[in-house]
This record gives C-alpha cells, sequence and structure tokens, in this order.
C-alpha cells in the first residue's frame, strides 16, 4: 500500500521552543488515520507542514508524494483542508462559496455539492458570517468534499460541535472515506473510534506509536488482579515498563498493559505478583487509552 | 482553470464583495470633479474633497488586498488553488479598474465641466494618473504585508515618519522641496521597490520579511530623496540656444562679514550676522534666473565640516540682465576659532524663459501659451490651467506694478489636476497682461570662498 503522507525527522523549533521533534510519519492511502495527543502536543504544526503553511525547522515530508515545501496550487486540487479556526469569506452565502471555489477544482462535482448541501441542512442564501460555528465547519466540509479530494486533512474539526453536528460531519467523512485518505486531528475520540482505521499518538512532539485500530485496541488492556490480602506486591519500580498506571490496595493490583498478550501478559502477572486469585482482563476505549499515555507521560520520571 | 480565468474569476468575486467601497469612491470622485469644475480656486471643500477621494481610494485597496491576506495562517484561501500570479494580476487589476479608472474619468469630467477638452489633455491626465497608481501600488505594498486596516495604517505612520527621521539623521540639508527633475527617476524608484516586495510577499508569502523589507525601502527612500545629486551640466547645454545663454555669468561675491543688514536675538544679546550675496550677470532678455535652494559647508581650521543651509529660495525669479539672485544671512553652527578655512557653497539654480502675454480673456478658455488655457471664472477672475505642466509652467500676472504668481496647483506632489488660480482682485476690464516662465533646467554652481574666517560666520559678540 503506497503512503499519501509521510514524514521524515521533522522538528519545528519557535526561537528556543521546541515544539516537534524528529517525527517521523506514514499515512497510508485509503486509510482513515486518527491524530491524537494531548494540547500542545504538536498536532497542528504537524498539519500546517504537512500543509506547506509553515515550514519545519528540518527534516522533509510528502504530500501526495510532492514535498511538503513545494505543496502548491495543483497539489491543493487534490487536497481537502478543514481546520476548527479557520477564516473563511465570510460576506460570501454558503451558496456563493461553493459557487466561487467550483472553477478552481477540476474534479468539481456538483451533484455532490447539492448532496452534502442536503445533507448538512445547509441554508444556501445566508452569509457564512450569519452561520453557527457547526454550520461553517458543515461549509468549510462540504466545499473540501465536493471534489472528491485524494487527501482530506482535518484539524479539530469537531472542537466545540455539539453530538448532532459531530455526528453529520462524522457521516458525511464516513461515506467519503471510502475513496479517500483521511487525516483527522481531534480530541474527540469517540468518534474517532468510529471510523479511524489507524491511530497516531503526540506527545511533547514526539510520535509515541503510530499503528492500526485494531491493533491498539488489542493491545491495551486494563488488568485487574485479586491477591492475597497478606502477599507482599513488589513495587512500581520492579515493575515491566509497559505496565502503566498502576495501582495497589492490600487485595487489588491494576494497572494497564501497554502490550497485552493473554498468555505472555498472566506470565508476567505470576512472576511479579505471584500466584493470582482472579485475572480481570477488560478492553480500553481510545478516549481510555488516551487518558491513560496523558496522564503517564505527566507523571514524574 | 487557467491563469487568466482564475485572475478574471477573482477580480469579479473582489468587485462583488467590495461594491458598496467602489460605489462610494465613485460618488467621492463624481463630488471632487464637480467642486474642482464649480470652484477652480482654492477652496477647502474642493480640498477635503479630492483628500476623501485619496483616502477612500486608499482604504479601498487595503481592504481588497487583505481580502486574501498574505499574513497568517488561518486564511482559507491558502489551502485552495490559488495560484501566486494570478492572484497579485487580479489585486493589480482590481486597483487599476476600480481606482484607477473612476479617478482619470472624473478628472476627465472636471475638465469637459470647465469646458477643456479632455483629448486635448490626455498625457497629462495620464501623467497625472500614472503618479497616482504608484502611489496606489504603493499602498497596495503596505496592505499585503499587513493584516488588517490598524496594522496597515501603523506601518504607513512608521514608515513615513522612520523616513523623515532618517532623512533628517543624513541628510539634514534635506528641503523637503524635491528638485522636480528627479520626481520620475524617485517615482520609478518608488514604483520598482514595491513591485519588488509585492512580487516576494505574493511568490513566499514571507510577509515579516516583506515587512521589514517594506519599512527598509521606506527608511532608504527618504533619504535617496533627500540626497539625490543635483544636475552638474553646464549651463550652455541645458538652454535651448546656446547663443543666449553663453554670457550667463553666475557670481557669489562672497562673504560681507559683520554687515548689519540681517539681525536676530540670540540668547540675551543683539547679534549681527554676515550676508552673503550671489548675483547673476548677463541674462539675455526673456531669461530668468530661479534660485531653489542653497546649502554650504564650512571646513574649520579642525578639519570638521560645518555643513548649514539657508531657507529654500522660493520667490527669487528676476529677468533683467544683472540682479541679485540671493542676499541673506548665514546663520552658522559652530564656533571654529579664529583661523581661516574654507567656505564652499552649493547653488542649485534654474533658468526660466519668460513669455509676457497680453490676452483679453472671456469665460471660453483660450490658448496663452502651449499646454496653458485661461479663462474668465468666477466674479470675473483670471483662472488659468495647465494639467501636467506644473512645474514646468510658472504663470504671475502682472498688476499694479508688481509681478504675482497666480496660485498653486492643488495637491503639489502632483496629485490631482494642476491649476493656477489667481488669489488677488482684478480690475473689471478683462485684458490681463501674465507672464508666462518656461522653466528649461535645472543647473548646479559649486563656488568656493577660501580664507573666511569663522569669526566671519559667527554672530559678533
Amino acid at each position: 500500500m503506497s503512503t499519501v503522507l509521510n514524514a521524515r525527522d521533522i522538528s519545528k523549533r519557535y526561537g528556543k521552543t521546541t515544539v516537534l521533534e524528529g517525527l517521523n510519519l506514514d499515512v497510508d492511502e485509503g486509510s482513515v488515520f486518527g491524530f491524537i495527543g494531548p494540547n500542545g502536543a504538536g498536532k497542528t504544526t504537524t498539519i500546517k507542514i504537512l500543509m506547506n503553511i509553515i515550514r519545519p525547522s528540518e527534516g522533509r515530508a510528502e504530500v501526495l508524494g510532492v514535498d511538503s515545501r513545494r505543496v502548491g496550487p495543483k497539489e491543493f486540487e487534490r487536497i481537502g483542508y478543514v481546520s476548527e479556526n479557520q477564516e473563511m469569506p465570510d460576506w460570501m452565502t454558503v451558496d456563493y462559496f461553493l459557487n466561487y471555489l467550483r472553477p478552481f477544482y477540476p474534479s468539481w462535482d456538483t451533484v455532490r455539492a447539492d448532496e452534502l448541501l442536503r445533507q448538512f441542512q445547509l441554508p444556501r442564501h445566508r452569509k457564512l458570517s450569519q452561520l453557527s460555528r457547526g454550520m461553517r465547519m458543515k461549509a468549510m466540509l462540504a466545499s473540501s468534499l465536493a471534489y472528491r479530494p485524494r487527501l482530506i486533512v482535518l484539524d479539530e474539526p469537531f472542537s466545540g460541535l455539539d453530538p448532532m453536528v459531530r455526528e453529520d460531519l462524522v457521516q458525511g467523512l464516513v461515506e467519503s472515506a471510502a475513496e479517500t485518505t483521511i487525516l483527522i486531528s481531534s480530541h474527540d475520540l469517540a468518534d474517532i473510534e468510529t471510523f479511524a482505521s489507524h491511530i497516531g499518538y503526540l506527545e511533547h512532539g514526539r510520535l509515541l506509536f503510530s499503528e492500526e485500530m485494531t491493533s491498539l485496541a488489542a493491545r491495551f488492556r486494563e488488568i485487574e488482579v485479586a491477591v492475597e490480602p497478606s502477599a507482599c506486591v513488589p513495587g512500581g519500580p520492579q515493575w515491566p515498563r509497559h505496565w502503566l498506571r498502576p495501582e495497589t490496595t492490600p487485595a487489588l493490583v491494576r494497572f494497564v498493559d501497554t502490550r497485552f498478550e493473554d498468555e505472555r501478559t498472566r506470565s508476567e502477572i505470576r512472576q511479579v505478583l505471584g500466584e493470582a486469585l482472579h485475572i480481570s482482563v477488560n478492553p480500553m476505549s481510545l478516549r481510555e487509552i488516551f487518558v491513560t499515555l496523558a496522564r503517564n507521560a505527566e507523571r514524574p520520571a | 482553470m487557467s491563469h487568466m480565468s482564475q485572475l478574471f474569476h477573482i477580480l469579479k468575486k473582489d468587485a462583488r464583495c467590495f461594491s458598496a467601497e467602489i460605489a462610494l469612491l465613485l460618488a467621492l470622485s463624481v463630488a471632487s470633479a464637480w467642486m474642482q469644475a464649480r470652484n477652480p480656486y482654492h477652496s477647502y471643500w474642493s480640498e477635503a474633497s479630492q483628500l476623501l477621494t485619496m483616502l477612500a481610494a486608499v482604504y479601498l485597496i487595503a481592504r481588497v488586498v487583505q481580502a486574501e491576506a498574505l499574513d497568517g495562517d488561518r486564511q482559507f484561501w491558502i489551502t485552495r488553488p490559488y495560484r501566486w500570479n494570478s492572484l497579485l494580476a487580479a489585486k493589480l487589476l482590481f486597483i487599476v479598474v476600480f481606482a484607477g479608472l473612476p479617478v482619470f474619468f472624473t478628472h476627465a469630467g472636471a475638465l469637459a465641466l470647465m469646458q477643456l477638452s479632455p483629448a486635448s489633455w490626455l498625457a497629462p491626465l495620464a501623467a497625472a494618473n500614472i503618479r497616482l497608481l504608484i502611489a496606489a501600488l504603493v499602498a497596495a505594498t503596505l496592505a499585503s504585508v499587513t493584516k488588517g486596516i490598524a496594522q496597515y495604517c501603523l506601518l504607513a505612520v512608521l514608515a513615513f515618519y522612520g523616513g523623515a527621521f532618517v532623512s533628517e539623521m543624513i541628510a539634514p540639508t534635506w528641503t523637503r522641496e524635491l528638485l522636480p527633475q528627479y520626481w520620475p527617476f524617485l517615482a520609478a524608484t518608488a514604483a520598482a521597490m514595491a513591485l519588488g516586495i509585492l512580487l516576494v510577499a505574493y511568490r513566499t508569502r514571507w510577509t515579516v520579511a516583506c515587512r521589514v523589507a517594506a519599512i527598509g525601502a521606506c527608511l532608504l527612500w527618504a533619504p535617496l530623496v533627500s540626497v539625490t545629486p543635483a544636475s552638474e551640466r553646464p549651463i550652455t547645454e541645458i538652454t535651448p540656444e546656446p547663443k543666449e545663454s553663453a554670457s550667463v555669468e553666475i557670481k557669489v561675491d562672497g562673504i560681507q562679514s559683520a554687515s548689519s543688514v540681517a539681525s536676530m536675538r540670540q540668547g540675551e544679546r543683539r547679534v549681527s550676522l554676515p550676508e552673503l550675496t550671489i548675483s547673476v550677470r548677463g541674462i539675455p532678455d526673456g531669461l530668468g534666473i530661479s534660485a531653489y535652494r542653497l546649502a554650504a559647508d564650512f571646513q574649520g581650521a579642525s578639519g570638521r565640516k560645518v555643513s548649514w543651509q539657508v531657507q529654500p529660495l522660493w520667490g527669487t525669479e528676476v529677468q533683467g540682465t544683472d540682479h541679485p539672485v540671493f542676499k541673506s544671512a548665514i546663520v552658522p553652527r559652530s564656533n571654529e576659532g579664529d583661523r581661516p578655512g574654507l567656505l564652499q557653497i552649493t547653488s542649485h539654480m534654474q533658468l526660466v524663459r519668460w513669455h509676457p502675454r497680453t490676452v483679453t480673456l472671456t469665460r471660453a478658455p483660450i490658448d496663452v501659451f502651449p499646454g496653458l488655457q485661461c479663462y474668465l471664472g468666477p466674479q470675473d477672475r483670471p483662472v488659468c490651467r495647465a494639467p501636467g505642466r506644473w512645474p514646468s509652467l510658472d504663470v504671475r500676472i502682472v498688476a499694479a506694478g508688481t509681478t504675482l504668481p497666480l496660485g498653486q496647483p492643488l495637491f503639489p506632489g502632483g496629485f490631482g489636476l494642476d491649476l493656477f488660480v489667481e488669489r488677488m482682485s482684478r480690475n473689471a476690464d478683462s485684458e490681463v497682461t501674465l507672464l508666462v516662465g518656461e522653466r528649461l533646467g535645472w543647473f548646479t554652481r559649486h563656488t568656493e570662498v577660501d580664507g573666511v574666517r569663522p569669526m566671519d560666520l559667527v554672530p559678533a559678540r
């Protein structure tokens, strides 16, 4: 499978502040890549570098096979970009906005544009300045899906939107996912979880992992181990590094295993905690995984 | 979408977006033309309407350029398939079509209302509008490197005052009255700088660097104005008929120290100042001389050069064969001891050929001189118009044994129609004698007077 986006050793510094450090990223064609991470992790900076809005301090990125620093009009004919805080030509009506953009895109599909307007229930003759935040996002998304781009990049598209609007946006994206590649950065992990095929987790300017959603969901488990109240449970430093957020009570040990494999995990529990009375293995949602990783990062080394 | 169709697509969008502003500019232009035509004399309302028109044009330019702002990373258009050259061309075309042409046509309309044929004034009209377009280009450049009207105004003020400050630092003898022969050069320099920055800004969107470059260009341009060298050509080459000018001699009579002609207060004491006289001798009949400005350097015993400038010498135009052009006091700035030194005087002058014309004015304009038409205006006062010919023409009226200049052009920087208006009341009869001064060319003379004692230059104690 070919990659639509890739970044190699990307760094970005603003003066003495390093926002990104040696970022490596690959987004396969046809995938829906959820780009997650806490605030200030560098998600928006990464996306802006990929869209040639800003330039990296070091490293190189390619978008649709073109150096990100050379991404221009020709590439933007095949890229849809939607950002939460994008400035729009507020004086235009929704209809005029779409009609204005239409000649810029050779692949503009008028029927699809009309469908999107109907699907998103956008008022055609209302000015963009008179639209709610959710409606503006819908208008931006409609204007980016109408030409069936090969790549859609969304930067926090669901931020501050009510569930109904988010549902509409997700629906629009899901319908387009079959024919395009989507890179979406969001805090709304429940929505991403429903349709992302890949997840990349960014923290402090570094990509901690990037893998398929199924693999991620399979290897993260919340483990509860019931032990004898009199058992001597060793301290955290002696635990495997892939056991995160350990909590111990006299009769219960709880942690998150980031490399869960049933046999291996049970074997490790035996080695570290001794014979357990009961082991409970619980799957985790993307939100729980995110919180675990974020909390772990906050913990002093 | 081809470059050209993208250009017109953006232009069409901007025209629709700013239709209200365009209508306002058109209305102001028409009002301004009407006021000029109705009242050819200097009028605050007429000048205010022209100023308002200019401000409206500058505002429109800023708005249209910033509709697709280069500065920032959140604009919708930067991730759309905009071609930078189509965008730049669309903005420039907008300025020409919606800011330049309305002004051009209202100027032409004003001429028509004044019973002057716009067709015969096409060249000066075009020249005046090219000057306006260069100013518009500079405004567009400042708009392209800023975001929002407030930042735009701030940068314009910073650039203007920064330029003036640097200019004062580099060339304190700058008179702020530019030598007119350099206007085309300076205008071309400004246009080239503005266009260069615009091209780089649109090509790269390096707005911070371009903003610095724009400020730098403004800071550089003002000193360029002030240090532009004067013409060094011999006087015989700049007069059309060498035979006439061959006998012209310029003589600096030197220092007459401790003259009591001029005096001033310095501290608590009355002091006398030295006086310098520059005379022009052997001026042929019909030719005059105009001293424009004069600067003097004195290098005293310490080797330090002291420069100062005598006030610009407006109003010294003369005719005749032997006439002192300048006679005034010099105020030096430094005491250099008692040892004699070298006084260098540089004077910029202009030859003027005077054409006396006695004409009977009517309400219909009559040709008085090529490029100059006069007629009886409101209250039967003579009005002369020379669109585009100022400052190449200097028109004076002879009345009651004295010669008085006919007004000034509106916007001395060369904006709008140049207009000469009599400011004095005149007799009821419509026959007037006009002196039309045809400015022939500039020249510079350097004169050195050695052995000047600093005490000659320093006010006597």
